[in-house]
C-alpha cells in the first residue's frame, strides 16, 4: 500500500515535470490568417512583426481625450492618431496633418493649411471639418486631457475644406502645446454631451496615424498593422505589438530569448544585458528629472520651518551635496547632471549656468556659507543654530520606492555640514496628500518631472505663484519670475523666447526652491542580429522607441 | 440537522456580509492619496479638466450619495465604471476573473492532491526514513519563497532549454487557426505558473494532512480496526483517512472559494493578467471601483463559503451542531 502511494506521488510529480518536455516550442506563426478583410501581406510574404515589451501600468482609456497617463499615448494614441504640427529629429517642428502654417502679424491668429489626400484608416477623407470638431470638442465639453491646451482659443473656424484658423486673445507663442490628437468627426461626432462622450470607450481607435489598431487585451497586448496608405510612406515593419510585462527580470529573460525585439533596461539587469553578445544597449538622458523641493511658501499658513526659506541655506544644500555619489550609487549609473528646469534632450530650451556660477559638490563651500550667513554649532551637538538658537533640523518626506537610496545619501551629506535631516518614508498616495493638502506640513521632499519635449510651458508654470493649490509642489513664488513667464507666452520670435526661457531657468537655479538631484538616464536595448535603421529622438541623446524608428526600424 | 441550525449560521453570516461591506466602502476612502491627485503630475491638468475626472467618477457627489450609489451598485453587481481603465468595472474583472481561475483551477486542485497524498503517505510511515524524507523536502520546497523558485524554473526551462515561453498567457499577437492552437498555447504558457503555484502551496495541506491523521492514528477505534486484523491498507483508507480529511476539508473549501482571487507573486512574475496583479495595481492607482468590486466578490465568496463550511461541517460531525 505505501508503496502503491509513494508510487503515485512519485509519479504525479515526475508527470508535471515531464509537461515541460511534452510540448514542444509550439510558435504560432504570426499572422499566418489575416484578421480582417485588408490582407496585411500579400503572395504568402513572411509578415515582420516588431514586439516592444513594456514595463508600466497598463493604459488607462483608449479615449484619447480621457486618458491622462503618458503610457497611453505610447502604446495607443500615438500610433493612432496625428497632431498638426510634430517634432522632427532635431526637435524643431515639421508638418504633419497639416503641411504648412501660419501667424498673423498680431499674432492672433494662426492658420493651419491641412495636408491633403490625407485617409482615415476606415477610407473616409480627413478634412478641415475633423480638425474644427476635434478643438470645439475638448473646449466646449471641458475634456480632460486637452483642455489646457486648446482653452485659449476663443476662436476656431474652417476657412475651406483644408484650411483651419485659431484665434487667441493674446498672442501665443506655445504653439506646440496646442497640439492636440486628431480625431474623426464621423466617428467622436455621434457623442454630443459631456456624459456620452465620458462614456466613450473608444475600444477600436481608429486615426490617420502610421499604424492601424487591431486588437488588445488588457494587461496583455496591443497589435497594430502597418497603414499602408500613410501620407508620410509606409512602415517597414507589417506589426507593431506592445507586449505587457509585470516583471523585469522575465522582460530581460525574453528579449535574451527573442520573445520580444526591444525593451527599456533597468539598472538592475545592466551588467546582465551587457553580457548578452546579440543585445545593443542605447543609454540616453530622458526628459524627466528629479528634485529635492523646498517647502518655500511664504503664506501665514505655511507650515514649512522658516529657516529653509532662507536662500543661504538652500544654496549651501546645493553645495553639499555629492551628486557623482547619487549618480553612481543610489542610482546604478542611471543618472546624469541637470541644472535647469528643462533637461538637455529639450535642446534649445535647456540651460546650464557658467562654469563658475555652478553649484557643484564642495562641502567646504556649503560650510562657508552657512558660516557666513551666521548659522554656528554654538553648542557642538554637530547640528548648526542660527543667532536665536533654533536648530537647522528639517523634516523631509520620502516616497520610499523611488527615493530611498537618495534620500540617505543626501542626509549623510547635510549631516556632514551640520544640518539634521528627519526622514519620513512613505508611498505616493500619502506625500501627494502632505503637498496638495495646502497645509504642506513637512519642509523639503523629493520629486520628479517630466519634461514635455514640445514646449516648456508646463514646466515653467509649475513655477508660478498662480500655479499654488495645483501644479506647483514646492509652493514658489516671485514676481520676477511670473512675469517673465508671461512674457514668454507672448514672445512669438523663438530666440528671444529662448532667451526668457533661459532667465526664468537661471532665477530659478539662483533661489534654489529646487535643487534638480539629476536626469533619469534610460537605456534601451534591442536584437541587433535581427533588427537595423533604429532612430534617435533628439539625435543627439535620444530614446530609439519614436516615431521614426516606427516608420523606418527594418529587419536585417 | 435542524433548520435552527442554519438560520442562527444565516444571520451571523448576514451580519458580517453588512459590516464588510461598510468596511469596504470606507477603507479605501480612507488610504492617503486619491485617485485625482495621483496622476497629477502625469499631463498639464487643468481645474477645469479634473472637474470633469471627478465628475466622471461620481466623486463630486457628497460621501453619504457615494455610499448610497456603492450600496446599489454592490446589490445589482454593476461596480461603476473604473477609473483607471474608464470602462464598466465588470468588463475588466470578467477577463481577469477567467484569467484567474484558468491558472487557479489547474494549479490549486494539484497542489491540494499532492498535499493529500504526501500527507498520507508520510503519516502512514510515520518516523520513519519515508516521513523524514518527505517531511524536510516539502517543507524545504515550501519555504522557497515562490518568485524565487519560478525564477529558477524559468531560467532553466525558459531561457536555457527554451522548452516554454517566458511572458504572458497566450502569445501575444497571435493569430490562431483555431481553437485547439489556441488551447495548445495557453497550455504550453500554463506549465511553469502551474508547477510554481502548486508547489507554493502544497506543503501546508501535506502538513495539516499529516499531523490529522498522525492524531487519528492514535484513536482507539484504529487499534479497534487492527485488532480485528483489518489489513493495514483497509485501516488507512476506510478508518484513518475519513476521519483526517474533517480538519483539512476547512482549507480546502476556503482554497477553493478565493480561487479566482489570483496568486499575486506568480501573475506579476508571469505577467498573468489576473485577479491578483489587477487588485494590486488597482491599489496603486487609487481605482476605487475595481477595488471595491474585487473585495466585495472576495468577501462574498469567504462569507458563503465560510457559511457552507459551517454547515457541511454541522452535517459530517455532529459534535460541532449539538455545541
Amino acid at each position: 500500500m505505501k508503496k502503491i502511494l509513494l508510487f503515485v506521488f512519485v509519479v504525479m510529480l515526475f508527470a508535471i515535470v515531464a509537461g515541460c518536455t511534452s510540448s514542444q516550442p509550439s510558435q504560432v506563426k504570426p499572422s499566418e490568417t489575416p484578421n480582417g478583410s485588408e490582407q496585411p501581406s500579400e503572395s504568402g510574404k513572411e509578415v515582420v512583426t516588431f514586439k516592444y515589451g513594456v514595463m508600466d501600468s497598463w493604459p488607462d482609456s483608449m479615449n484619447p481625450y480621457l486618458s491622462v497617463l503618458s503610457i497611453s499615448q505610447t502604446l495607443y494614441h500615438d500610433n493612432v492618431y496625428e497632431t498638426l504640427i510634430g517634432l522632427d529629429q532635431k526637435v524643431n517642428m515639421e508638418g504633419r496633418l497639416a503641411e504648412s502654417w501660419d501667424v498673423s502679424e498680431d499674432g492672433l491668429t494662426w492658420t493651419f493649411h491641412l495636408r491633403k489626400g490625407v485617409k482615415w484608416h476606415d477610407g473616409e477623407d480627413f478634412n478641415a471639418d475633423d480638425v474644427v470638431f476635434s478643438y470645439q470638442v475638448n473646449k466646449d465639453l471641458e475634456l480632460p486631457r486637452f483642455y489646457s491646451s486648446v482653452k485659449d482659443f476663443v476662436e476656431i473656424n474652417k476657412i475651406d475644406d483644408y484650411t483651419v484658423e485659431l484665434k487667441t486673445e493674446e498672442a501665443k507663442a506655445n504653439i506646440m502645446d496646442a497640439m492636440i490628437d486628431i480625431v474623426p468627426e464621423h466617428i467622436f461626432g455621434q457623442y454630443d454631451t459631456k456624459e456620452e462622450m465620458l462614456a466613450f470607450t473608444n475600444d477600436h481607435p481608429m486615426g490617420t496615424g502610421l499604424f492601424i489598431f487591431v486588437e488588445d487585451s488588457k494587461d496583455e497586448y496591443v497589435k497594430y498593422k502597418a497603414n499602408d496608405q500613410y501620407w508620410n510612406g509606409r512602415p517597414v515593419i507589417d506589426e507593431l505589438i506592445y507586449v505587457c510585462f509585470a516583471n523585469s527580470d522575465t522582460l530581460i529573460q525574453a528579449l535574451e530569448k527573442g520573445e520580444i525585439d526591444f525593451c527599456g533596461v533597468g539598472a538592475a539587469q545592466i551588467s546582465y544585458v551587457e553580457s548578452l553578445s546579440n543585445i545593443t544597449l542605447n543609454r540616453f538622458d530622458s526628459n524627466a528629472f528629479n528634485e529635492l523641493g523646498f517647502n518655500v511658501w511664504k503664506d501665514p499658513a505655511s507650515k514649512g520651518n522658516p529657516l529653509i526659506r532662507d536662500v543661504n541655506i538652500r544654496n549651501a544644500i546645493a553645495y553639499a551635496i555629492d551628486y557623482d555619489a547619487i549618480f553612481e550609487y543610489a542610482m546604478g549609473g542611471l543618472a546624469s547632471k541637470q541644472y535647469g528646469l528643462l533637461p538637455k534632450v529639450v535642446g534649445k530650451w535647456s540651460w546650464e549656468p557658467e562654469d563658475a556660477n555652478k553649484k557643484d559638490y564642495n562641502p567646504e563651500t556649503a560650510k562657508k556659507m552657512l558660516e557666513d550667513a551666521g548659522y554656528k554649532d554654538t553648542d557642538g551637538d554637530g547640528i548648526r543654530e542660527d543667532s536665536k538658537g533654533n536648530k537647522l533640523d528639517f523634516r523631509m518626506i520620502i516616497i520610499e520606492s523611488s527615493y530611498r537610496d537618495v534620500s540617505l545619501v543626501v542626509q549623510q551629506n547635510l549631516k556632514d555640514i551640520g544640518i539634521n535631516i528627519n526622514i519620513e518614508f512613505m508611498d505616493t498616495g500619502r506625500q501627494t496628500d502632505i503637498i496638495y493638502s495646502q497645509s504642506f506640513d513637512a519642509d523639503m521632499y523629493m520629486w520628479g518631472w517630466y519634461a514635455p519635449y514640445s514646449d516648456p510651458t508646463y514646466i515653467l508654470s509649475s513655477m508660478t505663484t498662480e500655479q499654488i493649490g495645483n501644479l506647483s509642489d514646492c509652493f514658489y513664488s516671485n514676481k520676477e519670475y511670473d512675469e517673465l513667464f508671461e512674457l514668454q507666452g507672448k514672445t512669438l520670435d523663438e530666440d528671444e523666447r529662448v532667451k526668457i526661457v533661459h532667465k526664468m531657468q537661471e532665477i530659478i537655479y539662483e533661489d534654489s526652491p529646487y535643487i534638480i538631484l539629476y536626469n533619469t538616464k534610460r537605456i534601451n536595448a534591442y536584437d541587433n542580429t535581427k533588427w537595423e535603421n533604429f532612430q534617435k529622438w533628439p539625435e543627439w541623446e535620444g530614446n530609439l522607441f519614436n516615431y521614426f524608428t516606427k516608420l523606418y526600424v527594418s529587419p536585417k | 440537522m435542524s433548520i435552527r441550525f442554519i438560520l442562527n449560521r444565516l444571520f451571523y453570516t448576514f451580519i458580517m456580509f453588512i459590516f464588510v461591506v461598510t468596511l469596504n466602502f470606507a477603507l479605501f476612502r480612507l488610504m492617503p492619496g486619491d485617485p485625482l491627485t495621483m496622476v497629477s503630475k502625469e499631463v498639464a491638468s487643468s481645474p477645469e479638466g479634473r472637474a470633469t475626472l471627478e465628475h466622471l467618477y461620481g466623486l463630486d457627489k457628497p460621501m453619504f450619495q457615494q455610499y448610497i450609489d456603492y450600496l446599489k451598485s454592490m446589490t445589482t453587481f454593476d461596480f461603476g465604471i473604473s477609473f483607471h481603465y474608464k470602462q464598466p468595472v465588470i468588463n475588466i474583472l470578467g477577463d481577469k476573473i477567467k484569467n484567474s481561475l484558468i491558472l487557479g483551477i489547474a494549479a490549486v486542485p494539484l497542489g491540494i492532491a499532492i498535499g493529500i497524498i504526501g500527507g498520507i503517505i508520510a503519516s502512514s510511515r510515520h518516523g520513519k526514513k519515508t516521513d523524514v524524507i518527505i517531511t524536510t523536502s516539502s517543507m524545504i520546497i515550501y519555504a522557497i519563497p515562490t518568485f524565487w523558485f519560478a525564477m529558477i524554473l524559468l531560467m532553466i526551462f525558459g531561457v536555457k532549454l527554451g522548452w516554454v515561453p517566458i511572458n504572458s498567457m497566450v502569445t501575444p499577437g497571435a493569430n490562431f487557426l483555431n481553437n485547439m492552437e489556441y488551447i495548445k498555447d495557453l497550455l504550453h504558457h500554463l506549465i511553469v505558473p502551474v508547477i510554481s503555484y502548486s508547489v507554493a502551496i502544497f506543503g501546508s495541506y501535506l502538513l495539516i494532512m499529516r499531523g490529522a491523521m498522525i492524531d487519528v492514528f492514535t484513536e482507539d477505534y484504529v487499534l479497534t480496526a487492527r485488532a480485528k486484523g483489518l489489513k493495514e491498507k483497509q485501516v488507512i483508507m476506510r478508518h484513518v483517512v475519513p476521519n483526517a480529511l474533517l480538519p483539512i476539508s476547512t482549507t480546502v473549501i476556503y482554497s477553493l472559494a478565493i480561487i479566482f482571487t489570483g496568486a499575486f507573486s506568480i501573475e506579476v512574475l508571469f505577467s498573468w493578467p489576473g485577479m491578483g496583479k489587477l487588485m494590486v495595481e488597482s491599489v496603486n492607482r487609487r481605482d476605487y471601483p475595481i477595488m471595491q468590486a474585487s473585495n466585495y466578490l472576495i468577501a462574498v465568496a469567504v462569507i458563503l463559503a465560510n457559511f457552507i463550511m459551517d454547515v457541511v461541517y454541522g452535517y459530517l460531525d455532529p459534535r460541532i451542531r449539538i455545541g
